[in-house]
């Protein structure tokens, strides 16, 4: 009985893949609805057989009847899919002819399998005026086959009844669609979440290389070309017989270089992050704001105080929020003070990045995707099981809170 | 008589390496250095330099918006770009904003020199790589 909502499943919603569990519940609303029609058939055969006996040709045209009907009902999607009315006609001829085969028995075959009929109507159409008329059609042929025995008492007894089943079947696969669509729905939600959720890590990771593109930016290609430079100016002042100043500058540059290994290797080891020894997370931040002021003319006030061990994955995150807070600064914030606050208490840590610029419109801003990486930070917040609260005033600047546990994500 | 010069660009090591170059040749001297568009602009405006070397990608206000701004104020000064990536659309975008040079980094200091007496006489010239 319960397929018919499973073909409604499949007519309401294709686009939705079938489910392991969806084809065990199938499975066993099938195996349910023959032992249904079992039943229906065992306690046809024996009450014919008590009341006026039955003959083997009977018993056997019932058989092939009832067998028909069942394959016909394994194969209901198919069928209906192409001729439905084809369908019901030909279900319902055979249980009607099947009622005329055993006399004694035809209502308990008519009241067993005609409702089910009108049931699998729901799941076929699902539009009221079509099941009304599956549901007429049955209640005809029904009345039809009571008069036609011409069997009063039953005539009183099982039309009201055939009513009642009917009805009770149809509000139940009613009931029963209903929350299946609202499963669909759901799924479908689910779907769409997943696709988003996947986008999220899309641009996650094309932030993470362009941030990867950046270090490499910031620290080999321009720490060489330094180098070259003063290379060159070493050579200048060697050819100009300069030795003294040439000596100065090779010292110089030999700090250069040092500095800008260093650098090379901070980014190499953020690169194998699962590989890097501990580092200090305020010692990362504090690296972070230097490369800023070195970059920018805006000043940085900071208050960072850190007692608890960072986790790994809060370091990687904390981190690169700060810097692309401190890169939309640069950017955009038109400001002249950064102010940095990091405090850990109560097994949480507090980041807060403000700044004294032109502000932006949050609700604009952060439906934009690509923009100033605002998603890319809600969902390094959201892996982190954190807050975050972005408020800005037009001209007054930005502030961007985010709350963390202390505790969660250590990837060693 | 020293060319002035201002150095433009958002890395350290980078100005103090340009420095370190143009304090060899006895024509040129560095009046300043900006480590993006804004300060620039200011520095261009107080200092009047005879050239401006130029980096493309920084902070804030990026080389070819500086450029923008510098022409919208009817500023002249020779620009000189100078950056770590060889790109034609930079170039083109350089050479539209009226760029008299487009430098690689790495690029000699014969090469550097060359293309700032090129651009104080008003001419072109561009990087051999």
């Amino acid at each position: 009985m319960i397929d018919v909502f499973n073909e409604q499943v499949q007519n309401v919603d294709t686009e939705i893949s079938e489910s392991e569990g969806e084809f065990e519940k199938k499975d066993i609303s099938k195996v349910l609805t023959i032992i249904w029609i079992f039943i229906i058939y065992s306690e046809s055969v024996i009450l014919q057989h008590l009341s006026s006996g039955l003959n083997l040709l009977q018993s056997v045209l019932f058989t092939v009847i009832v067998i028909l009907h069942i394959l016909l009902y394994l194969h209901a999607q198919r069928v209906a899919k192409y001729f439905s009315w084809a369908y019901f006609v030909v279900q319902g001829g055979l249980i009607f002819s099947s009622a005329f085969l055993l006399p004694d028995s035809f209502s308990i075959v008519l009241v067993g399998l005609m409702p089910i009929l009108v049931g699998q109507s729901i799941g076929i159409y699902y539009k009221p005026l079509k099941v009304i008329l599956v549901f007429l059609i049955s209640y005809v042929l029904f009345c039809v086959a009571v008069v036609w025995h011409n069997d009063g008492r039953q005539f009183v007894l099982f039309i009201p009844l055939f009513f009642l089943i009917a009805v009770v079947i149809v509000a139940y696969a009613v009931l029963f669609l209903k929350q299946v669509k609202a499963r669909i729905r759901t799924q479908n939600v689910l779907k769409e979440l997943e696709i988003a959720h996947q986008k999220v890590e899309e641009l996650t990771i094309a932030n993470e290389r362009q941030r990867m593109a950046r270090d490499l930016h910031d620290t080999l290609a321009q720490g060489l070309a330094g180098l070259i430079m003063q290379l060159e100016a070493i050579d200048a002042h060697l050819t100009k017989g300069s030795t003294q100043r040439a000596q100065e500058i090779v010292q110089q540059s030999m700090s250069q270089v040092r500095r800008t290994l260093s650098d090379s290797r901070r980014a190499i080891d953020n690169l194998r992050s699962k590989t890097i020894s501990e580092v200090d997370f305020a010692e990362a931040v504090e690296e972070e704001i230097q490369r800023f002021t070195m970059a920018t003319s805006i000043r940085v006030i900071r208050n960072i105080k850190i007692k608890a061990s960072v986790p790994r994955l809060l370091f990687e995150h904390g981190l690169f929020i700060i810097s692309e807070c401190l890169t939309n600064v640069a950017k955009h914030s038109h400001a002249n003070t950064v102010w940095i606050h990091i405090l850990d208490k109560e097994g949480m840590i507090e980041i807060e990045i403000r700044d004294d610029g032109k502000g932006f419109d949050t609700d604009i801003i952060a439906k934009q995707t690509g923009h100033y990486g605002i998603i890319g930070i809600h969902e390094r917040v959201r892996m982190l099981g954190g807050k975050i609260n972005i408020s800005s005033i037009f001209q007054e600047g930005t502030a961007i809170k985010i709350e963390a546990p202390l505790t969660k994500g250590d990837l060693s | 008589m020293k060319y002035k010069i201002l150095i433009v660009d958002d890395h350290w090591v980078v100005r103090e390496g340009l420095k370190l170059v143009l304090e060899t040749n006895d024509s040129y001297e560095v009046i300043g250095e900006a480590g993006e568009g804004v300060t620039a602009l200011k520095l261009i405006e107080e200092l009047q330099p005879h050239v401006i070397l130029l980096d493309l990608y920084m902070p804030q206000m990026s080389g070819l918006e500086t450029m923008k701004a510098l022409r919208e104020k009817q500023n002249d000064t020779p620009v000189i770009i100078l950056t770590t990536y060889n790109e034609d659309d930079l170039m083109i975008k350089g050479l539209s904003l009226g760029a008299k040079g487009y430098l690689l980094k790495d690029t000699s200091r014969e090469n550097l020199f060359r293309t700032i007496e090129s651009a104080l006489r008003g001419k072109r010239c561009f990087s051999q790589k």
